[in-house]
């Protein structure tokens, strides 16, 4: 059973990896016609569950949250939201690639009310108690902010049959949710299912009002940031700082964290940077021993061979790579120097920009700049001989 | 690393501690109150309650095996306790079970634990159990009306008015059936443990004595209302008689003392204390003048923790105001006076 | 008089008594979305008010003539959307005009068109109208709806970015409440607050 799980648990973290590199990889998957059918069911693993609309990507709130009180309405909300998308995704992967993009956002709401009003006559005629207690949300689903994102990001940049399996994939996301929510709601909040009475406690009336439907999807997201930790510790760790609803850090830092963060999980960078790394981290301890200019000439001449190695075997993804690898290496030496700086009672705050134009020099002018700034003190090194 | 958090996490308790045991001190007090009017019936909702509540968080302790337990900190025993207190002596004994696990379950435990939450639990609690269940919550069984032959909560009783919705109703007091005494000794519909006006003027000035810090919101809270409460009266027979329907009616003195003073969710200066408190206060009577329910005052206490953070910069703008005219006014004596305004900030929240 | 009245009143009942983000759920997702980005606040906060007063006003305006007052409420959606989507394409229309000759580049024209696209197409600008079809506002309360949700997308924008400030801050939350769950949950505890003043949501 162990080795089962652990087999399990290895393939669903290459599945969620590629999936989240897929941008990627989606020119090569465009090219082979083989790998249609294996796409589709990642693209559904991606949209139902990594980056699932509601509850990782927070997009569509409005009917989730607020009328999906019963098993009914999410029913039938999901199989309008499922129109709507594939419609809309249709007409734009086809026609709409060549319209300008402040034109198409408008005639995206207008094929959403292509569908919708239909459906309103429709349910009107078959279900109309239904249609009076979804009110004034239905017509809101012509403009779900799900369809606009989901155009402009990927049927206008992709083929007809792609979009049609993003819009499944993305609705299928959006009506799980749906249906789940719907679910919990009416069971805890009116004791029904299906309008058929389950029992009789008296329930908490509460959950049908907009605010249960957000504990709903708070609890409902919370469980799926554990199934993430789960299967994939980093991106759940990623989501946890980086996700739609935490504040817009600056780009400097989390570029930086990024990486470091993927560094192990980069296919395409050659194997000699991790062991360069942990040069760099057992130098940072040495270094009371060996004076500043010498450790960073050293690491120069290491990062110049580096690069060279580099340069012979990978010249495609150096482009971005060098600027990163740069940045990653220099960030503990110029840390070295504030503590430094620091440790001489110098209060020193840098701002963003300063920093900026301190990783944009190079390691000579920064040293030297130390040097200047610092005044000459008596070498500690040679008062131990006089004792 | 994991012996100075148990070392972080233990000092945390302390605090907490000391604190809870305070307020649990004076909700005793209100409980005493409760049991000589209602009988004791409402000791063993309290006792569920907090049964409830203790469950919830050490359910979450044992789950996230956090060591040493959070629940040392006695959090869970304030929130349930305070809530059993704020519900009607009829009240079925599921309804308050309901309410500690609602507020110990999303109010409390996705924020972190009692020194990182960012509402006062009870209040969600409360808040959650008046919107769900909205008759059991405010329809509060007759003086007159014994009590012993209530159990389960399910028996029919005959029910009495509160103060809170006399004035809703905008009738006065003093009329036959109530008069002044009567709301001072407590001998009045309303919730358990907030109806006796005598019992909360003494854990006020306890209050005053204990922790001074916290009192000052609590202070400025009941400032305001009694200022509203004078100037706009919503009963023809006076001011005075206006002043004191709205101060013992519902659980307006209660939450003034308990749950606006938290130290957790409140600004931390003194200054901004001060104003927090009475920006409570003024909310808390609107939401009685315009509101659907005749006792807003745990929905204020939700939107005034979200909004401490304003409260915090205001104060700090207006104590650097003050400061710098100083400065500008007496440069010799500023430094002195500096020294002396320097208001005592509670860090952490909480002062042993 | 009579009309600032109504103007007014209306305009704060959608503010803070059903606060539409609150209390209905209109535009939590583009509210959490301000919030995290809290610089884009002024201009998409006007747009929305702009949007939603032009459309609310125009559909009561066309609401005048008998023909689509007796139509059903299908038809009267439909032609809601469609003036929506007049308004939005003369806006765009006018922006580039006024663009075409001031020095701006092409990114910022691109961002400043997709802006209005995305507070236009809003659940909180669509749903203005159809409140006040339902309850039948007057012209002068339909205008003030319009400019209440402007003012309630921002009430519950800041209010959403101190929370988010925060639980940023905490570090107490458990691993997997951090970030979105999180701030469900704190809008649903003030959603709880803004219910509590009126006892139930009203607006359907």
């Amino acid at each position: 059973m162990k080795k089962r799980d652990k087999k399990d648990k290895n393939e669903n973290i290459k599945k969620a990896n590629t999936i989240r590199e897929k941008p990627v990889k989606e020119k090569e998957q465009k090219e082979t016609s083989e790998n249609e059918a294996v796409s589709f069911k990642y693209e559904l693993f991606s949209e139902v569950i990594v980056k699932n609309p509601v509850l990782v990507s927070t997009i569509g709130l409005c009917p989730v949250v607020a009328i999906c009180t019963s098993l009914k309405s999410a029913v039938v909300l999901s199989i309008i939201t499922y129109f709507t998308m594939i419609f809309s995704q249709i007409i734009s992967a086809s026609v709409l690639k060549h319209c300008p993009q402040w034109a198409r956002v408008a005639l995206y709401a207008l094929s959403g009310m292509a569908i919708v009003a239909p459906s309103m006559l429709l349910l009107e005629n078959v279900l109309p108690e239904n249609m009076i207690a979804l009110g004034i949300y239905l017509p809101l689903l012509a403009v779900n902010p799900l369809i606009t994102r989901q155009c402009e990001r990927v049927a206008v940049k992709s083929t007809v049959k792609q979009a049609f399996v993003n819009a499944v994939s993305c609705s299928t996301g959006y009506a799980a949710v749906l249906i789940i929510t719907g679910f919990v709601r009416e069971l805890l909040g009116s004791g029904t299912l299906w309008d058929y009475r389950v029992f009789s406690f008296p329930t908490a009336t509460a959950l049908t009002n907009p605010f249960g439907g957000f504990i709903v999807i708070g609890f409902m997201a919370a469980i799926l940031r554990w199934y993430f930790k789960k299967i994939d510790p980093e991106y759940a760790e990623d989501l946890a700082v980086n996700s739609r609803s935490s504040i817009k850090k600056p780009k400097v830092k989390k570029s930086q964290k990024h990486k470091k963060a993927h560094v192990s999980s980069m296919t395409y960078e050659p194997q000699e940077y991790l062991p360069h790394q942990e040069e760099v981290t057992t130098q940072e301890s040495v270094q009371e021993e060996i004076p500043a200019e010498e450790s960073h000439q050293e690491d120069e001449q290491n990062l110049t061979e580096t690069f060279e190695q580099a340069l012979a075997e990978n010249t495609t993804h150096i482009d971005n790579s060098e600027e990163q690898i740069l940045e990653i290496q220099l960030e503990p030496q110029i840390k070295e120097i504030v503590q430094e700086e620091t440790k001489a009672n110098k209060k020193i705050e840098y701002t963003s920009k300063e920093l900026e134009d301190l990783m944009s020099k190079s390691l000579e002018d920064i040293i030297k700049d130390t040097i200047k700034e610092t005044p000459q003190e008596p070498d500690a090194d040679k008062e131990v001989p006089k004792q | 690393m994991k012996e100075l958090n148990k070392q972080k996490v233990k000092e945390e308790n302390k605090q907490v501690r000391a604190y809870m045991t305070d307020m649990l001190v004076m909700l005793s007090a209100t409980m005493i109150i409760a049991v000589f009017h209602y009988g004791f019936r409402c000791l063993l909702m309290v006792a569920t309650s907090i049964i409830a509540a203790v469950l919830c968080e050490s359910c979450v302790d044992l789950a996230k095996k956090r060591t040493p337990q959070r629940i040392g900190d006695l959090s869970a025993v304030f929130t349930g306790a305070a809530i059993a207190l704020m519900l009607p002596a009829s009240a079925p004994m599921w309804l308050a079970p309901i309410g500690s696990i609602f507020a110990i379950a999303v109010a409390k435990l996705p924020f972190g634990n009692a020194k990182t939450s960012l509402f006062v639990p009870a209040a969600a609690g409360f808040a959650f159990l008046s919107l769900s269940y909205r008759e059991l919550v405010f329809t509060y069984p007759s003086v007159n009306f014994d009590m012993s032959g209530i159990v389960t909560g399910e028996e029919g009783f005959i029910s009495g008015i509160s103060v809170a919705n006399m004035l809703s109703q905008k009738t006065s007091i003093g009329t036959g059936i109530i008069n002044v005494i009567d709301l001072f000794i407590g001998r009045v519909a309303g919730p358990v443990g907030t109806s006796c006006i005598f019992v909360m003027f003494g854990l006020f000035l306890y209050m005053l004595i204990r922790r001074s810090s916290e009192w000052i919101t609590s202070a400025s809270f009941l400032a305001a209302c009694s200022i509203l409460a004078v100037i706009f009266p919503r009963v023809l027979t006076g001011r005075s008689i206006s002043l004191v329907m709205e101060l013992s009616s519902g659980m307006l003195f209660f939450a003034a003392i308990f749950f606006i003073s938290d130290p957790v969710t409140s600004p931390k200066d003194q200054l901004s204390r001060v104003l927090y408190g009475f920006a409570g206060g003024l909310l808390t009577m609107i939401f009685r003048y315009f509101g659907a329910f005749e006792e807003g005052v745990c929905f204020v206490i939700i939107i005034m923790n979200a909004l401490s953070t304003y409260f915090d910069t205001l104060g700090e703008k207006l104590n650097n105001y003050i400061n710098s005219k100083d400065t500008k006014s007496k440069p010799q004596k500023s430094k002195k006076n500096k020294k002396a305004k320097d208001t005592p900030k509670t860090e952490g929240g909480y002062i042993l | 008089m009579n009309m600032i009245l109504q103007f007014f009143s209306a305009a704060l009942y959608i503010v803070f008594v059903q606060n539409l983000v609150f209390s209905g759920g209109y535009g939590a997702s583009e509210a959490i979305r301000t919030a995290a980005r809290p610089k884009q606040l002024a201009l998409f906060a006007v747009m929305i008010t702009y949007f939603s007063t032009t459309t609310s006003l125009l559909c009561r305006l066309i609401w005048l003539i008998p023909v689509f007052k007796t139509a059903g409420t299908t038809i009267a959606i439909v032609m809601f959307v469609l003036v929506l989507i007049v308004v939005y394409l003369i806006t765009a229309l006018i922006i580039l005009k006024m663009l075409k000759g001031a020095g701006w580049r092409q990114e910022e024209k691109d961002k400043l068109l997709r802006q209005a696209g995305v507070s236009a197409f809003n659940t909180i600008v669509l749903a203005v109208p159809f409140i006040s079809q339902r309850v039948a506002y007057t012209v002068s309360e339909s205008i003030g709806a319009g400019i209440g949700a402007g003012f309630a997308f921002i009430l519950a924008t800041l209010l959403i970015h101190e929370g988010m400030k925060k639980l940023e801050s905490n570090e107490e939350i458990p691993n997997c409440f951090k970030g979105t769950p999180a701030v469900f949950i704190y809008i649903a505890l003030l959603s709880m607050a803004f219910t509590g003043f009126s006892g139930k949501t009203l607006f359907f």
